[in-house]
């Protein structure tokens, strides 16, 4: 190994190839992050929608060059991935034209909170512990619900009823590994599904545990003005000022508990056997652990960090209509964050939670194009750009859509086009399903895929007599013959052939 | 204080002279799968530091004799003596506490995690491996990690596959996964190892080696040893105190090497009937 280490060139030692190219596409990166904000509002996408078209093009583009350029396994690659969405995401949300930014900014903001807390805690669930949970939902709501009505019916604390929340949810999370615990993975998601749905169900006909609805006209108990926490000590101290600001702190933080608190699971010994009871728990269980004990301490931590997704969405929504817990408005949506975010890393979950949010709050303030654009009324417009963008998305819903989804046929849907209205609103759905499909597809690990363990050795092992390993020069690590990168570091490795040649 | 030299210096002698403790003895295991009675009344023992072969022909019974004893899978009837305590029927995690483990012949690794990774699950008694502690004694369980790391890095020179340390198990050969598995079992500490076919597809030299160092993991360590091996002729020149033949779910021969060599029942056994 010590001729490996004379044959060294040493210009290149700072700074591989690798690292060097990470900064360039890092900047193009920001570039694009600042090209927004300075054309903010002067290129969008039809009507309504103003992201900036070709920024978002952009900031696409780059990430799938990086994408696809980098280890994304790699601790430092994998960090500045993260830094990069989360800092487009923000100049996205921010530099988004809306009647009341400060409503628009907190709610997305609380939005993702949620969802990624609700994320984390299935990426306990599932991601590192391999029990398939499609009942998110179902802790949620019972977060949600003894959050709201401790607080709305009797007065309590709401900090205390969120923590009680939180332990009941826990408790139940406890409980529920005894009678699933010898079920197969599919079969545990199935009761995971039935819990869910069988919450939902109980919220609909039990009065006293929702929001009265205007239809039903008799004044029911139910749960509703729910009081966040420091409400008043927010209204004396700002009166001039949303507690919606508050909120978004404090879920923010709670966000950033949760976070860490699953950063510390994952990568401790603890995590290490939820992560091998994911591959195989026979073995585990025949290693000297009682696999049964742990699956059931993971699904009450889970539990406990889905239910202050719920008490924080009991707060936010301020009363409780069961029908937050549709499964196309709840679970799925977790769902998806968990895919294209990455299961089993967690910054993952938190950059998974922040796209579906966006999509879900675009998608909702969406309205279609008029109908009656097309290339040659283009030209004459102001906007040439706008304009053909418009013809394009119509092009993309009415005809296509219209061909694909509607009764109608091609023609009839070009020849009546302004008859047809198609409520952008219920392509959401779909747009998130595709988003699911195309990135289980292409990204099979998720955007921020899970990081796999590989400790720095610190210290320089000479024991290793054996031929056929290469040594690398930066981290000492031992590599397989042929090796061109190292697999701990990601740099290349000079072998003393590549350096003679 | 004469009168206790002189009683220790009679146990001495008398240890030579009578009988190793017998440390591992299982009695008439039955186990059936639907209509094939892979086991049928399947007795052997083990004695302390001691290295015995388990031989015989395919779907004779070997490896589900394994899982039967370690608790992986459910018997139908016997009994599994380990250091003069029934032991039968108990979880396979209890059973490893009491310092027996056991390698998979189709090796199960936990595929998604590197091979480091995979090597430090299995030490015993570690701290971190409570949800509390993980989250409130950081620098104690650092500590901790960093030693299991040491020595699974020393495990991995022993075997030859430090260069693999970061990889996936997914990504390795399956020589190199047995080697892998080795490894793993090797790292918790066992006082009984068994051994299901431990250098199949491993390649001829470094096969030697192993045996070698199971060898001399058992004058170190005093580790007693079953290994299941397929290649008869191997493991009779790999210097083992004693083989098991297995046939059709039954010991039918039991021996030293030489004995086994010219049994005629163990040819038969290994040529049908
Ligand atoms: N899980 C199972 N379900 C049904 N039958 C099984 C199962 N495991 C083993 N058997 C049957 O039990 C018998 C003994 O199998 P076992 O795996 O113990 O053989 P073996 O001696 O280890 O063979 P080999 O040398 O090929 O590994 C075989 O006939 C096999 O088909
Ligand atoms: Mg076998």
């Amino acid at each position: 190994m010590s001729e490996v280490e004379s044959d060294l060139p040493s210009q290149d030692r700072s700074k591989t190839y690798l690292e060097r190219n990470a900064i360039i596409l890092y900047l193009v990166f920001i570039a694009f992050l600042l090209l927004t904000f300075i054309s903010k509002g002067t290129i969008s996408i039809g009507r309504s929608i103003d992201i900036s078209g070709f920024n978002v093009a952009g900031l696409l583009g780059s990430l799938i060059v990086f994408a696809w350029k980098f280890d994304r396994k790699q601790p430092h690659i994998s960090n500045i991935f993260t830094i990069g969405l989360v800092s487009a995401f923000l100049v996205l949300v921010v530099s988004r034209d809306s009647a009341n930014p400060t409503i628009w900014i907190t709610s997305i903001l609380i939005s993702v909170s949620i969802f990624g807390l609700m994320a984390i805690g299935l990426n306990l669930h599932t991601g590192m512990t391999g029990m398939v949970n499609f009942g998110v939902i179902f802790f949620v709501g019972i977060g949600a619900v003894t959050t709201g009505l401790l607080n709305s019916k009797y007065g309590v604390d709401p900090w205390i009823s969120l923590t009680t929340g939180i332990v009941i949810a826990m408790v139940v999370g406890y409980l529920t590994a005894f009678p699933t615990i010898r079920l197969r993975a599919d079969y545990f998601a199935i009761v995971t599904i039935a819990l869910g749905e069988i919450l939902r169900i109980v919220l609909n006909v039990e009065t006293t545990l929702r929001s009265r609805t205007e239809s039903s006209g008799i004044s029911s108990p139910g749960i509703a003005n729910i009081r966040g926490p420091w409400l008043d000590v927010w209204e004396n101290a700002f009166p001039d000022r949303p507690y919606l600001v508050l909120l978004t702190i404090i879920s923010v933080s709670l966000l950033a508990l949760g976070f860490v608190l699953s950063e510390l699971i994952l990568n401790s010994p603890f995590g290490r056997v939820l992560k091998t009871i994911r591959e195989d728990e026979d073995v585990v269980q025949s290693y000297g652990y009682n696999v049964f004990q742990y699956k059931a301490l993971i699904l009450a931590i889970g539990g406990g960090v889905m239910a202050a997704a719920g008490g924080v969405w009991a707060w936010w929504l301020g009363s409780i209509f069961p029908d937050f817990m549709l499964p196309t408005s709840s679970t799925f949506l977790v769902w998806a964050a968990f895919v294209i975010g990455g299961k089993g890393n967690n910054k993952g979950m938190i950059i998974g939670a922040a796209f579906i949010t966006y999509i879900e709050l675009i998608s909702r303030t969406i309205t279609p194009p008029p109908a009656n654009v097309s290339f040659r009324t283009c030209v004459a417009e102001s906007s040439f750009v706008v304009c053909s963008m418009d013809v394009v998305f119509r092009f993309i819903v009415l005809d296509i859509g219209g061909l694909l989804f509607g009764s109608s046929s091609y023609t009839t849907a070009t020849r009546n086009a302004s008859n047809i209205h198609i409520d952008v609103n219920f392509l959401r759905l779909i747009v998130i399903g595709l988003i699911i499909l195309l990135s289980m597809r292409y990204f099979t690990d998720g955007l921020v895929p899970e990081e796999p363990f590989r400790p720095k050795i610190d210290y320089f092992r000479s024991s290793t007599t054996f031929e056929g390993a290469l040594r690398c020069q930066f981290c000492n690590q031992l590599n397989q013959v042929g090796a061109e990168v190292c697999v701990s570091c990601g740099k290349r490795i000079i072998t003393s052939k590549s350096s003679k040649e | 204080m004469r009168f206790l030299r002189q009683a220790n210096h009679y146990f001495e002698k008398f240890k030579g002279v009578i009988k190793l403790t017998n440390i591992l003895e299982i009695n008439d295991l039955t186990k059936r799968f639907g209509g094939i009675q892979a086991l049928d009344g399947v007795s052997l023992n083990l004695n302390e530091k001691e290295i015995v072969g388990l031989i015989g022909p395919n779907g004779c019974g070997k490896s589900t004799t394994f899982n039967v004893m370690s608790g992986v899978m459910e018997g139908d009837g016997g009994s599994v003596m380990l250091y003069g305590e029934e032991v039968y029927g108990l979880p396979s995690d209890q059973i490893n506490r009491l310092g027996m483990s056991r390698t998979y012949q189709d090796t199960r690794l936990w595929r998604d995690l590197t091979v480091i990774e995979n090597l430090m699950l299995p030490p015993k008694n570690q701290l971190g491996v409570k949800v509390l502690n993980s989250l409130f004694t950081r620098n104690r369980i650092k500590k901790e990690e960093k030693e299991i790391l040491e020595k699974a890095y020393d495990t991995l020179d022993l075997l030859e596959i430090t260069h693999m340390a970061n990889h996936y198990c997914s990504e390795l050969s399956g020589g190199q996964s047995k080697l892998v598995d080795l490894g793993r079992v090797l790292m918790s500490d066992p006082k009984i190892l068994l051994l299901d076919e431990p250098v199949a597809g491993v390649a001829g030299p470094l096969a030697e080696k192993i045996f070698e160092r199971i060898g001399t993991l058992r004058d170190e360590l005093g580790l007693s040893v079953l290994i299941i091996e397929h290649n008869m002729d191997f493991i009779l020149q790999q210097g083992v105190d004693r083989v098991f033949v297995m046939s059709n779910g039954r010991v039918v021969v039991e021996g030293t090497p030489s004995e086994i060599q010219q049994s005629k029942t163990v040819i038969e056994a290994y040529l049908g009937e």
